[in-house]
């Protein structure tokens, strides 16, 4: 199988499922233990950002609206996770990396979701699809043993 | 939806707090709340989270809010039995620094 669809509700009592997904495509392709463990973070804290900034808990997103497409693609040497949503903009990009060490003195937590997904994954891609919503293009690479 | 699981007991004055599932944004209230009334009991606080299997940034949150609370009225939270999962995810977010990890429930030490 080379590519899943997932279409869910932008709620947090579905971040599990997306992990699932995420996950069992993954599993499949032979990433390591570790890799998996990234791959499950970094899709788990996008869709809690969507959720929580790109939907938020503005009236504007009544729940039918608040969905998140989930693609996962199979590449030559990796996988390629692509979060679809319809929501306001929020560009992980500006997301400005977090001084762990104000962050841990001062036990916050914002923005480490961003970091952890630009740690664990190889490359992100973003871009706002004008009338449409946020749509950011995950990649990791499985490591070759030569 | 995302499982988490809590079991507490008590060793002398210090209260052990068992964690197994997972724990995202979801349920990271539901976390932080116990780990509130817990420390209620006792300021010396023991969380054994070898059956953590995940823990969202959320959670990371939640843990560290408490952290300051405890520590703050002269006690400690104190990690025991981290999966090397989870030992990476707090290394990576820099709470290694901050927070004791012990290999099991009997090595912690307040």
């Amino acid at each position: 199988m080379n590519k899943l669809v997932l279409k869910i509700p932008g709620e947090t009592n579905f971040l599990s499922k997306i992990r699932e997904f995420a996950l069992s495509f993954a599993e499949k392709m032979g990433f390591d233990e570790g890799a998996l463990g990234d791959i499950e973070m970094a899709v788990d804290e996008w869709a809690t950002n969507i959720i929580r900034h790109s939907y938020g808990e503005d009236p504007e997103f009544p729940s039918e609206k608040r969905i998140i497409e989930v693609e996962v693609n199979k590449l030559e040497n990796g996988i390629e996770i692509v979060f679809q949503d319809r929501g306001k903009p929020y560009n992980p990009k500006n997301t400005p990396l977090p001084d762990l060490r104000k962050h841990v003195e001062e036990r916050k937590t914002h923005g480490l979701g961003v970091f952890a997904m630009k740690q664990f994954m190889d490359e992100l891609d973003y871009q706002y699809v004008s009338g449409v919503g946020n749509r950011i293009v995950l990649r990791k690479f499985l490591k070759r043993n030569y | 939806m995302a499982d988490v699981n809590f079991s507490v007991q008590q060793k002398g004055d210090i209260y052990i707090l068992k964690v197994v599932g997972s724990v995202d944004a979801h349920n990271a209230p539901q976390f932080a709340n116990k780990i509130k009334e817990v420390l209620v009991k006792s300021k010396k606080l023991v969380m054994e989270v070898s059956g953590l299997e995940y823990i969202a940034t959320a959670g990371l949150g939640a843990l560290m809010a408490n952290l300051n609370t405890a520590k703050t009225q002269g006690g400690d939270i104190i990690m025991a039995g981290m999966t090397d999962k989870i030992k990476k995810v707090f290394a990576t977010m820099g709470f290694t620094n901050v927070v004791k990890i012990v290999p099991s429930v009997d090595d912690a030490k307040f």
